[in-house]
């Protein structure tokens, strides 16, 4: 008996593929699923981690374990937008705090500029969420679920025209709309032949889990501006808060190193201490936990207690300690024919204002409704014609946040007497002007 | 009958680069997303709303050279199917090779045929007649604009679709002066400026004796419109060269 | 509110006008101690005292200091035990010097006007250090040793008062002193300011008994010609022989004063 193989090239057939299942290529999925003019549409999403094993029964499974290092500043804008798609129903939402007030303050003067949020519309500047429950909140909305593939990507190419995607379980598929949502080295960005434009920081951003000395009656995101980059502490429900701590590589490298009595000590020192007390402990032996820790409690205890400041670090979770490298970039075009870039695939920025979840759902939504229009129009999802509003809503808006936050980021990343004068006075100007503030975080959202 | 001569010609020059959207037919592309808004918000929710609408209708595309109406038409849930007609044998071949490029058009044909001879024509051995009749962009080129649009609308149990240019100063400065001539944005030799009908003239035909003797047609919507490179293509409601019914 | 003993806390208005007033004052008596005392904590406000306090606080001595907040009086230092130590010794050398002056440790004034505890400090350790820096450039109290001591001190620690009473003194000498000054000392001041570690980091009372020239080596500080035996002698040198003076250490008029 002979048994006949089929040798024929069948690649399966998709309307719209996403690689990436984070929460730009989740959102994007959901949102399709939720509209009723590209519901019809078959999509589907790739992603080389297990995602729905993992975190399918997140909700169930997560009640009580500390909170991840992956948080993320969501903005009523993107609140709204996962509203809207059914998905923020389904956060689960004790692990999740909304801030209403946010004060930065300058490193080197301490000026400080406060933003509040108690006359908008939603009361908040953003809430503080867990990647993660993002993530698995979109997978449970609809049936985003069924929509993932959990498959490496071997290989991008061209088949009849369309883009097609190799994977290394041996399926191909062939998508009318490739769409890119798979982070700042996307393999799709590559494969359209897209190049970006940017810079390193040479910073890389430091984040941990904290444990506070008690619960904050207020809900405040503090972000200290340092030379060597903003220390952001962020707050998270029960007397947590998560850090994201920009800083020299070799400063990184060097916290992380540290024991984790030594690493909250730092974190205090951070917040509190002059930037010459700083230098002098990053000059010391990580592994010298004691005298890291006599150093910082001698000048903590010099300082007249400041209720205005983030409470002190008791913790860290341990191992919750990790780093990362800080880049700017864009994407020179979001599309091109039968491709699209959204979320960090299409720029990356400095966590500094924490906009980088936020482009990525406003990439998103941009997207949804440029294929929405496309549906209407009858035009092929992948062509041109299709994307071209696209970009039209998203690109510039990009544009001008990473400008805004790059030279924010400039401005605060020199100790030099002249500029911290001139800042600071602007900052006690602006800090004056409500009307002009308010803006500024409507603006953010 | 047969299209006119010279306009065959131009449209046969077009065919290779019509499908693409940054090639010389951009124009048409952005216009052709302004034809489908027009016809969706004139269809209204009760047809184009997916979660609302269960019915399916027929069209009949007049003109559709490479086929851009006729594929975005054969997309909507709301048509059943499209058949494209044209004059011009190499742009209808562009129509049905780009139709390939999607499987999923399998309701939509293509046929060489003139406006002029539409008797032949039926959606159905049953059904003479389609739900739409679409005509856009066609009786500027024609020598008896009346007799074709008398012919599109007895195919038409439902709505005609048509659009055309203004003969007014604008539209000769816009269309032929700065699109042939000036900024190359629409191929020279695409316009002829006797042959623009104005929005008046066009309403009287439809509303006038012989076309609509039993007073059964009525001008729903007319809509003007023009081009500003830069901006694209702007609406305005009253001074079309643009119009429909 | 009273941060530290002896503070007088000020608000902008008083802080500006004692600000002008002891300026005047002390431009028009330099000699009276407490009101150039005085102008030097206003304009060591808000930047200088701050500059300085951040570089103690990246020393690791610097930071011992302020730590301690050791103060220097004669009854911290014991003068007797100094005076009994070789006379190759910083502490000896210290002793012999005050006693040649005939100035004892116990004149600074404390430090009041400065809100910072820390800041106060520094500027406090200043003042106290101040003799120190005269024995361990081996310069007298005469006006003409006291301006090349506050250029040092302006060279190495930046205090603005230091250098405004460096620039407006010299004018008030007579020519032959200060071509003196202007050819040697004040050169060898901002030379030797410059180059040497930054004097606040140094605990002094630590270093007592350390041999005086190794703590000059190890600080990068050269010894000026002996002031005192030039006034005595009230020769000029050759211009070209005194300007090489200042510079390298193989000079040999720099050998034979140590």
């Amino acid at each position: 008996m002979l048994r006949f193989r089929r040798l024929v090239h069948t690649a399966i057939k998709k309307d719209i593929l996403v690689v990436g299942g984070g929460p730009a290529g989740l959102s994007l999925v959901t949102a399709l699923k939720n509209s009723a003019l590209t519901r019809h549409l078959d999509v589907a999403v790739v992603d080389g981690q297990p995602i729905v094993e993992r975190l399918g029964n997140w909700a169930a499974n997560n009640k009580t374990t500390e909170f991840e290092n992956r948080v993320i500043s969501v903005t009523p804008g993107s609140v709204s937008f996962l509203e809207k798609i059914g998905a923020w129903e389904n956060v689960v939402h004790e692990r999740t705090l909304a801030y209403d007030e946010m004060m930065i303050w300058d490193g080197e003067s301490g000026a400080r500029i406060e933003f509040d949020a108690f006359d908008s519309a939603t009361g908040t500047v953003a809430t503080m969420i867990e990647n993660s429950n993002v993530q698995q909140a979109l997978l449970n909305t609809g049936n985003t679920r069924d929509t993932v593939i959990q498959a490496q990507v071997e290989k991008i190419h061209t088949v009849n025209g369309l883009p097609t995607v190799k994977l290394n379980n041996g399926i191909e598929i062939e998508a009318r709309l490739l769409v890119g949502a798979d982070g700042q080295n996307s393999p799709v960005r590559q494969f359209a032949g897209i190049t970006t434009e940017g810079w390193d920081y040479s910073r890389h951003g430091v984040v941990a889990t904290m444990h506070l000395e008690f619960d904050d009656f207020k809900q405040t995101a503090y972000q200290r501006m340092l030379k060597t980059g903003p220390l952001a502490f962020l707050p998270l429900p029960n007397a947590t808060a998560t850090l994201v701590w920009s800083t020299y590589p070799e400063r990184a490298q060097w916290l992380k190193q540290l024991e984790p009595q030594a690493f909250t000590a730092m974190v205090n020192a951070g917040v509190r201490l002059d930037m010459a007390d700083l230098d002098y402990l990053h000059s010391l032996d990580p592994k010298n936990t004691d005298e890291i820790i006599y150093e910082v409690t001698w000048r903590l205890n010099t300082l007249d207690e400041d209720d205005t400041l983030p409470t002190r670090v008791e913790s860290i979770v341990p191992k919750s300690v990790a780093s990362f490298p800080l880049k700017l970039r864009q994407a020179d075009e979001y599309i091109s024919e039968r491709v699209a870039l959204v979320g960090d695939a299409a720029h990356a920025t400095h966590p500094l204002t924490g906009q980088g979840l936020n482009m990525g759902q406003r990439d998103v939504a941009a997207l949804v409704a440029a294929l929405e229009l496309a549906v209407s129009r009858g035009l092929d999802i992948g062509s041109l014609d299709a994307l071209e509003p696209y970009p039209r809503r998203a690109y510039l808006q990009n544009q001008l946040l990473l400008g805004v936050n790059d030279s924010l980021y400039k401005l605060y990343s020199t100790d030099c007497e002249p500029i911290v004068r001139l800042r600071t006075l602007g900052v006690q100007v602006l800090n004056k002007l409500g009307f002009v503030k308010n803006k500024l975080v409507e603006m953010a959202d | 009958m047969q299209g006119n001569k010279t306009e065959m010609a131009h449209f046969a020059a077009l065919a290779k680069s019509w499908w693409n959207p940054r090639g010389p037919q951009r124009i048409l592309h952005k216009m052709n997303n302004m034809r489908m808004d027009f016809i969706n918000s004139t269809l209204g929710p009760s047809i184009t709303d997916p979660n609302q609408n269960t019915s399916k209708l027929t069209v009949l595309d007049i003109g559709c050279g490479g086929g851009l109406l006729s594929e975005s038409l054969a997309r909507r849930h709301y048509v059943q199917s499209v058949l494209g007609i044209d004059v011009t044998p190499e742009v209808l071949a562009v129509a049905n090779s780009h139709k390939l490029v999607d499987p999923k058009l399998t309701n939509l044909k293509y046929e060489l045929r003139s406006v002029m001879d539409l008797e032949s024509v039926k959606q159905s051995a049953e059904k003479p007649t389609f739900d739409i009749v679409t005509m856009f962009e066609v009786l500027e080129h024609l020598d008896d604009p009346k007799e074709a649009l008398k012919l599109a609308m007895s195919k038409s149990s439902q709505y005609v679709f048509l659009s055309t240019i203004n003969r007014t100063l604008a539209a000769y400065i816009s269309t032929i002066a700065l699109g042939e001539y000036v900024l190359n944005i629409v191929p020279p030799g695409t316009h002829t400026w006797s042959k623009y009908i104005n929005a008046t003239e066009l309403e009287s035909y439809v509303l006038g004796s012989g076309v609509n003797s039993e007073s059964i047609w009525d001008v729903e919507k007319l809509q003007g419109c023009i081009y500003l490179p830069g901006t694209g293509w702007v609406r305005f409601d009253d001074q079309s060269n643009y119009s429909t019914k | 509110m009273q941060r530290y003993p002896g503070h007088v806390p000020l608000n902008t208005f008083q802080r500006l006008f004692l600000f002008a007033s002891s300026g005047i004052a002390a431009y028009i008596s330099p000699r009276r101690a407490d009101l150039v005392a005085t102008f030097g904590e206003m304009t060591s406000q808000p930047f200088f005292a701050r500059r300085l306090k951040k570089q103690m606080l990246s020393d690791p001595v610097g930071r011992e200091l302020l730590r301690e907040k050791p103060r220097i009086t004669s009854k911290t230092l014991n003068l007797d035990y100094l005076r009994s130590l070789p006379s190759n010794t910083l502490g000896n050398e210290y002793v012999q010097w005050l006693d040649k002056e005939n100035v004892s440790p116990d004149t600074r004034l404390p430090v009041r006007f400065i809100d910072d505890p820390d800041e106060a400090y520094v500027i406090q350790r200043y003042r106290e250090c101040h003799d120190f820096y005269h024995a361990i450039a081996g310069l007298p109290v005469v006006m003409e040793g006291e301006v090349a001591v506050k250029m040092f001190e302006f060279a190495n620690l930046g205090i603005p008062m230091t250098g405004l009473a460096a620039i407006s003194e010299p004018f008030k000498l007579p020519k032959s002193m200060q071509k003196r000054l202007f050819d040697i000392y004040l050169p060898w001041a901002v030379y030797n300011g410059f180059k040497a570690k930054c004097l606040l980091n140094v605990y002094w009372e630590k270093e007592l008994e350390r041999d005086a020239n190794e703590l000059r080596k190890e600080l990068g500080i050269s010894l000026p010609p002996d002031m005192r035996a030039m006034r005595a002698t009230r020769a000029m040198r050759p211009k070209r022989v005194v300007r090489n003076v200042i510079r390298p250490d193989s000079d040999p008029i720099y050998e034979k004063s140590n």
